[in-house]
């Protein structure tokens, strides 16, 4: 970030350098920080209402040559800046003191970078040091609790595993709804891999004016990382490093024993001649067996360095997590190279390199499924702790007669992930206000996978062994070239951007299965039949042609306007281009010569609005078409599969935001924004009835509408030399509605869910649950007379009737933070929080089925729980029947539980080593640290983590809701170490 | 230098006119299909590849196996499944029954498919073009035929019951709703007739054929009891020439046969070892792994049923044994373990471990030691013990390995084809079936001779003695033998279900299975209980609420 600034003005001075005029004198000076009286290099010095300025070196110094009656301004991201009359002075020292209100100056918006105080649209930053206090290798989830509206839906506890976003709700019905995101301008065909530890900032835009410059892209906001440069002046080795050791985390949820179990059993007097007292000698706890202390390590060493001409960024990072779930191993190496080169006054080169290659060795991860179910009285492992085969056992009980330990033995799966991105990035200056930036990338991702089934193992027995192996590549090009104008007249600033951007992706995967091997083979080569090979191929390209402009007066007026025309392959040559644009107006209230408050600081008003594009999911919706990956008697054939609509066009969401920045008694920073987001011509498969032979079509039907508030806080509560307390918070509250649906329907059911005008898009859909009859202990559920609306209650389930009941999106999320500092100790921790939102608890289907499944484990009881036993009993749980109780573990809202939970997401000690021991080693800076994540979660869900809030496997990923033998989130404590030389 | 650097980002900002067709890889636009004159013929594999599953599984004659087999007697499940297969088995239907949910979806995708060729294919072109249509025609009436046994309930019961829409076009637009029961069976003779008058080539079992068609009408016939008119087409089948019975050594292994390896099968959805379940885990997913565990491969949780066990042991040298393959469970020396087993009160399998000690065999019960006694009925050495409450038949053999208490008695008609572990064409039509069409046609025309002749033909092969009419045993009518034969002879083809009830008969499931359990368990089902049909789907009802659903 700071280096940014200080690099745009670093040109900008060097371009103008020509132009100075006569009488000029020759300044000279150390800057130096108030407090430590360390000097500063890196501080822009400028003649006031000029662009000439210089950059101070290594040892905070600096020369200018200024005319004599001019104003010196010196200014330093994260330092209040100052003005300095020359009055014939040649020497100038000037002490800068810290303003931790200004740390976030500037911020990357699309396509650019603004000033805070030039904003006109809802852009929310995440500063590197508040987004790495957690330790994972995945930034989407460093970003929970800590940006107000953004909610971050996890699937997965497992090493690696990366979350879906949702900013503002979701804004499609059928269409993706998740973010798009950009790294140093490029446009990322999914979520990247990015090391943390490479991350300066991320800017959120969340609203439409925002994000219009993405076009179609920007209808779900739009996350931009920019990675760190070097400085100018500046040269340093940074070696930091974590060790930490990963829990298992069960939450509230609990299997049962073999005593618990037993008792269960005889509540239903199990009938089955295996049953008897002598199951209790017999006590296996598969969940300990395959769950473990995992270990993380995240070891970075990083290189920064800048001359005037020249700077460089590196940064190696090696990140290694093994599972809390064994088997599950994650080798993460990464680098990242950031160069910028002026090479003329007018030529600048910035080519970046980066690679991240994941590997995961030889893992076979223990199978949740059968941890959550296998019973206790099944013992995996012989006397001589050889691992029993359940097939051949004649005293396994458990309903799939698995043990995974056996073939667990040998089987595995080793997959490698490489992605690599260049940038040949560079900017010409053509004339003194235009500049010519142009952003040129490849990125590839390669996949390969091998899956290894010994000849020895149960399911390698039948092909004698069998080994998959499966490649994936993807390959986008991004090229952005784009024309900057920008000049003040007095006291009007005005720029204009105007770009052009092609963006294509192509991806192509191939697998082949060989059969037949001798143990330990590990290549096809060796196999001796042919199993099976399968290829796929996508591609889709992009074309935008966009147009910027922004005007200021006397920073205390700001408009914006902006328009991007976009054509993409996903539509027919008649509907392929749409046009987008937004509005954006900024008012700093403070800056009015009527203002007059001590107490209030600052006061701005922004006003935007916008319009934004999605595009389907499907990449050929267009077409009618056959398919044609089926064969008959080896002969190929095609089938009858989409139903084209050539009409298909963009799907387009219009934006309101409001929002109000102020900063009172010079402590509490607060923004209040509110939103109204109205999505037309969503992007819709209508669902045919199957009699026409197709499932359904693609069209632009029906209405949404996401409207919202948010409040960022962030005060210093106290502030002195040696003492400081501050503490942030955030909370989004959206409320999701459909306005209108396909040809005038009302009601939509989509299985479990449904989509009804007025309701939000997430809404379940299905029966009512009404609890135990406590005379019978039969389930009950509720039927809604369709004509009368008489209410009753059955307990046959078919009877019931399906009907809306809570939804999966939260009423709102958000976070809170704290941090203490004495001296050079602090004690900094973070919280986040969602209210609201109901899970569908899938697996309780089968761990809490009342008998259904005899011979799977079942799941404690929570507290507030009971089992009917008795007639009169009134009871949570009905009468558990050998076999099941009238359908009663059917899907209901039964297993709807609300997911609400607070979670100190981390909580970190940490201790900076004294200037003037440091000196004397050579260390300019030494921090150690004790952090510990996920420490502490206050929820009343029952299964292992309610922040997980959906399948790896569902469609909708984290964004379902539906939970199914989820992987918990660890509880992880990590030491850490930061040295820099 | 400096001039190239100015003009290069121009150059770039004019060279824009990038292309943005792009198309898919793995389908085709209709245009392009059909401008290439090869394409009524993929397109109508494509209407085959339906029936069978992309690659082996998931197709629509998986879907009908399941919901015409799993609801009759020769099955026995051995646990709970979260599998909804599991609720055509115990008849505690649900309206979101996701296997009939596709059986419905596959059903119409594959009669869009048929309406749009026979739209498509002119009659009269060539024989080459004919027989396509004619293939098509078949293709439909299949499927009417079936889906109407599935959601309508039998002819006998009415006429004017509802059954399954008609759909006769390809338009999107035309969405009928539910048809009679008489109007089905309208629709499929006339396709049936039309498919027989077009088709002349004999392109092998895998394929539709005139006398598939004949075939198919011999059954629909038999079901509408128009008893003359099923005799009829039987022999058309039976005296074409095209198929003879397989001997009793091949037939004992027909298994194993793919379709154009067996010469009485008349029509098979053919799965092909060169292209179907090649990835090791496919077979995970056939009608095959849900009967028997096989190299380790397979569920193997639905196993042959005390009942079906009871009538195939009459005669110990019945080939169709064969296609019952208990699981022993073995002892340390890798030896059978003997025991007696029985069938208590309850339903449940009782084994003992028995003890030879020279004559005499015998064995514990609650700390009591019985002895095994003998006696010989009908030729046959029946086992029994005097236990506390008066004599008990048992079994006498070899312990086997269970699954929650219920012993494996793998079925194996559905696996093995070519020894591929769960490779299996699912039988359409076979000549066996044109013989007990004839015997059921002949029985309810009461004439008995005839229609014990066509049993014996079956029973000969079968490789057990025949019966005359003497022989029929005390309180058994000529009917009963006839579909007791049937039985026997088509088990695990998914006829039983259909032909208990289209005889007004009742399903008798007492006997050890997971049908016995829960609440409001089924060990009866009469032929007018409402869930001899199946529900309507849910959803369709939901985007089309004209449909009426079933009671």
């Amino acid at each position: 970030m700071k280096q940014l600034f200080t690099k745009g003005l670093f040109s900008l001075m060097l371009i103008t350098a020509y132009s100075l005029q006569a009488q000029q004198i020759n300044i000279t000076g150390t800057v130096t920080d108030a407090e430590t009286g360390a000097p500063l290099p890196g501080v822009n010095v400028i003649q006031k209402n000029t662009t000439n300025g210089v950059v101070t070196d290594a040892d905070g110094k600096y020369t200018i040559s200024v005319t004599g009656g001019s104003v010196l301004v010196f200014r330093s991201l994260g330092y209040v800046s100052r003005e300095v009359p020359v009055n014939g002075q040649t020497v100038i020292n000037i002490l800068l003191s810290e303003d931790i209100a200004q740390l976030e100056e500037i911020v990357v918006v699309a396509y650019s970078t603004q000033t805070r105080e030039e904003i006109t649209s809802s852009v929310a930053t995440v500063s590197a040091e508040r987004l790495t206090d957690i330790t994972t290798p995945d930034v989407s989830s460093m970003l929970q609790g800590k940006a107000a509206g953004v909610q971050i839906a996890p699937t997965s506890g497992a090493p690696g595993g990366v979350p879906e976003i949702l900013i503002r709700g979701a804004a499609s019905l059928n269409g993706s709804v998740v973010p798009l995101w950009v790294v140093d301008g490029v446009i990322q065909h999914t979520t990247p891999v990015l090391n943390p530890n490479d991350v300066a900032s991320i800017s959120v835009l969340k609203d439409a004016s925002a994000t219009s410059l993405y076009g179609s892209r920007g209808a779900n906001g739009v996350v931009i990382v920019t990675t760190k440069r070097g400085t100018a002046g500046k040269s340093e080795i940074t070696f930091s490093t974590r060790f930490g050791v990963n829990e298992f985390n069960d939450g509230n949820f609990e299997v049962m024993n073999a005593q618990q179990l037993y008792d269960y059993h005889e509540l239903f007097n199990n009938s089955q001649p295996w049953f008897s007292e002598e199951l209790l000698a017999r006590d296996y706890d598969w969940i300990e067996g395959g769950t473990q202390t995992g270990i993380v390590q995240d070891h970075n060493i990083s290189f920064t360095s800048g001359t005037e001409k020249l700077s460089l960024f590196m940064n190696g990072g090696y990140y290694t997590e093994s599972g809390t779930i064994k088997g599950n191993d994650l080798d993460r190496y990464t680098l990242r190279m950031n160069l910028d080169y002026q090479i003329t006054d007018k030529l600048k080169l910035m080519p970046k390199l980066s690679f991240s290659f994941d590997e995961r060795d030889r893992q076979a991860e223990h199978p949740r499924y059968e941890l959550y179910l296998n019973l206790p009285w099944d013992l995996p492992f012989d006397e001589d702790g050889n691992a029993i085969n359940a097939q051949e056992s004649p005293t396994w009980i458990g309903r799939d007669q698995r043990n995974y330990f056996y073939d667990l033995q040998w089987n595995y799966t080793s997959s490698k992930t490489f992605n690599m991105s260049g940038n040949f990035d560079f900017e010409y200056q053509l004339l003194p206000d235009l500049l010519f930036r142009s952003i040129n990338n490849f990125t590839l991702y390669d996949f390969d996978r091998k899956i290894y089934t010994d000849p020895r193992s149960i399911s390698g027995e039948a092909t004698r062994g069998s080994l998959n192996d499966f490649t994936a590549r993807r390959l986008t090009r991004l090229a952005t070239q784009m024309l900057q104008y920008s000049r003040e007249f007095g006291a009007h600033q005005v720029s204009v951007l105007a770009g052009f951007e092609y963006n294509d992706y192509e991806y192509e995967d191939l697998g082949a299965t060989g059969q037949g091997f001798i143990a330990g083979g590990e290549i096809l080569n060796i196999t001796t039949t042919p199993g099976g090979i399968s290829g796929f191929q996508n591609d889709y390209a992009l074309q935008s042609f966009f147009l910027a402009t922004d005007y200021s007066y006397s920073n205390k007026y700001f408009a914006k306007a902006s328009i991007r025309r976009d054509g993409a392959s996903n539509f027919g040559p008649d509907s392929r281009y749409g046009i987008f644009f937004a509005l954006g107006a900024g008012w700093n209230i403070h800056h009015e010569d009527f203002f007059n408050s001590s107490a209030v600081n600052e006061l701005k008003l922004r006003v935007s609005y916008g319009s934004v594009g999605n595009r389907p999911s499907s990449l050929y919706p267009y077409q009618g078409t056959y398919r044609l990956n089926t064969q008959y008697d080896a002969i190929p054939a095609a089938v009858l599969d989409q139903f084209g609509n050539p009409d298909l066009g963009w799907e387009k969401s219009f934006e309101t935001n409001i929002a109000i920045d102020t900063r009172i008694f010079d402590r509490v920073n607060a923004t209040f924004e509110y939103y109204n987001k109205n999505t037309s011509d969503l992007l819709y498969f209508v669902n045919l009835p199957d009699i026409t032979g197709f499932s359904g079509f693609w069209e632009n039907v029906g209405g949404l509408k996401n409207t919202g508030f948010e409040v960022t806080l962030n005060a210093d509560i106290i502030r002195s030399n040696t003492f400081n307390w501050f503490a942030g918070f955030n909370i989004g509250i959206n409320r999701n509605e459909i306005t209108e649906l396909f040809d005038g329907q009302t009601e939509i059911p989509r299985g479990s869910k449904i989509f009804s005008v007025g309701d939000d898009s997430n809404s379940w859909y299905t029966r009512k649950w009404l609890g135990v009859d406590p005379e019978t202990g039969d389930p009950l559920w509720e039927v809604v007379d369709p004509d009368t609306g008489e209410i009753t209650q059955t307990n046959n389930w078919n009877e019931a009737t399906l009907q809306i009941i809570e939804s999966s999106t939260p009423d709102f999320i958000g976070g809170f933070n704290t941090g203490l500092s004495y001296k050079n100790l602090s004690l900094n921790a973070s919280f986040n929080f969602s209210k609201g939102g109901y899970i569908y608890n899938a697996s309780r289907e089968l761990f809490d089925s009342d008998g259904f499944y005899p011979t799977f484990n079942q799941q404690v009881l929570a507290d507030g729980w009971s089992r009917w036993t008795n007639p009169g009993d009134h009871a949570t749980h009905p009468r558990a029947v050998e076999g099941g109780n009238n359908n009663s573990n059917k899907p209901s809202s039964r297993y709807l539980e609300e997911a609400s939970y607070i979670r100190m997401q981390n909580i970190t000690l940490a201790y900076t080593l004294p200037a003037n021991v440091l000196n004397n080693l050579g260390i300019s800076n030494a921090k150690i640290y004790l952090s510990g994540d996920n420490l502490l979660t206050i929820t009343d869900f029952s299964g292992v983590d309610p922040a997980i809030t959906g399948d790896p496997n569902d469609e909708q990923r984290g964004l379902s809701g539906r939970a199914n033998l989820s992987y918990p989130i660890p509880r992880r404590y990590v030491l850490g170490i930061n040295l820099s030389f | 230098m400096k001039k190239l650097l100015t003009i290069l980002p121009i150059v770039v900002l004019l060279a824009v006119s990038c292309d943005l067709d792009r198309d898919p890889y793995n389908q085709i636009s209709v245009d392009e299909l059909f401008s290439d004159p090869g394409s009524i013929e993929t397109a109508t594999l494509g209407n085959y590849a339906l029936l069978k599953g992309d690659i082996g599984f998931n197709g629509w004659i998986d879907d009908l196996h399941r919901i015409s087999e799993y609801p009759g007697d020769n099955v026995a499940l051995s646990g709970g499944t979260s599998d909804n297969l599991f609720f055509l088995y115990n008849y505690q239907a649900i309206t979101t029954n996701s296997r009939v949910d596709r059986f419905w979806r596959n059903s119409y995708k594959i009669i869009v498919g048929c309406n749009l060729m026979i739209e498509k294919i002119r009659e009269g072109d060539s024989p080459e073009t004919d027989q396509l249509l004619g293939e098509n025609y078949y293709l439909r009436a299949l499927v009417f035929f079936q889906m109407g046994n599935v959601f309508g309930r039998p002819y006998n019961q009415g006429v004017s019951n509802l059954s399954i829409p008609v759909k006769l076009s390809s338009d999107t637009d035309d969405r009928p709703d539910r048809n009679t029961v008489q109007e089905v069976y309208d629709q499929v003779i006339g396709d049936l007739q039309k498919a027989e008058s077009l088709m002349t080539i004999n392109k092998g079992a895998s394929f539709a054929s005139k006398e598939a068609a004949q075939a198919l009408l011999a059954r629909v016939y038999l079901y509408m009891e128009d008893n003359d008119n099923a005799e009829t087409y039987a022999d058309l089948v039976i005296n074409s020439g095209e198929y003879s019975l397989l001997s009793t050594d091949r037939f004992s292994v027909m298994n194993t046969l793919a379709p154009t390896e067996n010469e009485e099968a008349i029509f098979s959805v053919t799965l092909n070892s060169e292209s179907d379940l090649l990835a090791p885990g496919d077979n995970w997913f056939t009608i095959g792994s849900f009967y028997a565990t096989i190299d380790g491969v397979g569920w193997g949780e639905m196993h042959a049923s005390r009942s079906y066990l009871e009538l195939i042991n009459k005669n110990e040298e019945d080939a169709r044994r064969n296609f019952i393959d208990p699981d022993y469970l073995l002892d340390e020396n890798g030896e059978p373990i003997p025991v007696v087993y029985w069938v208590n009160d309850d339903y449940r399998y009782e084994f003992r471990t028995i003890t030879e000690t020279g004559m005499e065999t015998t064995f514990e019960d609650n700390g009591v030691t019985y002895t095994l006694e003998s006696e010989e009925v009908d030729g046959r050495i029946v086992y029994f013990f005097n236990g506390p409450n008066g004599r008990q038949d048992v079994t006498k053999g070899f312990d086997l390995q269970k699954r929650n208490g219920y012993p494996k008695f793998y079925i194996l008609k559905a696996s093995l084809q070519q020894n591929n572990l769960h490779l299996w064409s699912p039988t359409v039509s076979r000549l066996a079936e044109m013989y007990l069409i004839k015997a059921e046609a002949f029985a309810k025309k009461d004439m008995d001779q005839e229609a014990l002749d066509n049993v014996n033909i079956i029973r000969q092969r079968a490789g057990i003695p025949t019966y005359s009419p003497g022989d029929i045993p005390s309180g058994k009518t000529v009917l009963d033998i006839v579909l007791e034969e049937r039985r026997l002879e088509l088990a695990y083809e998914g006829h039983r279900k259909f032909d208990v009830f289209r005889n007004g008969r009742t399903m008798d499931r007492r006997y050890p299975g997971t049908h016995l359990n829960g609440t409001n368990a089924l060990s009866e089902i009469p032929p007018n209980h409402p869930r001899v049909v199946e529900f309507i789907p849910e959803q369709q009802i939901i985007l089309q609420p004209s449909l009426q659903q079933n009671d």
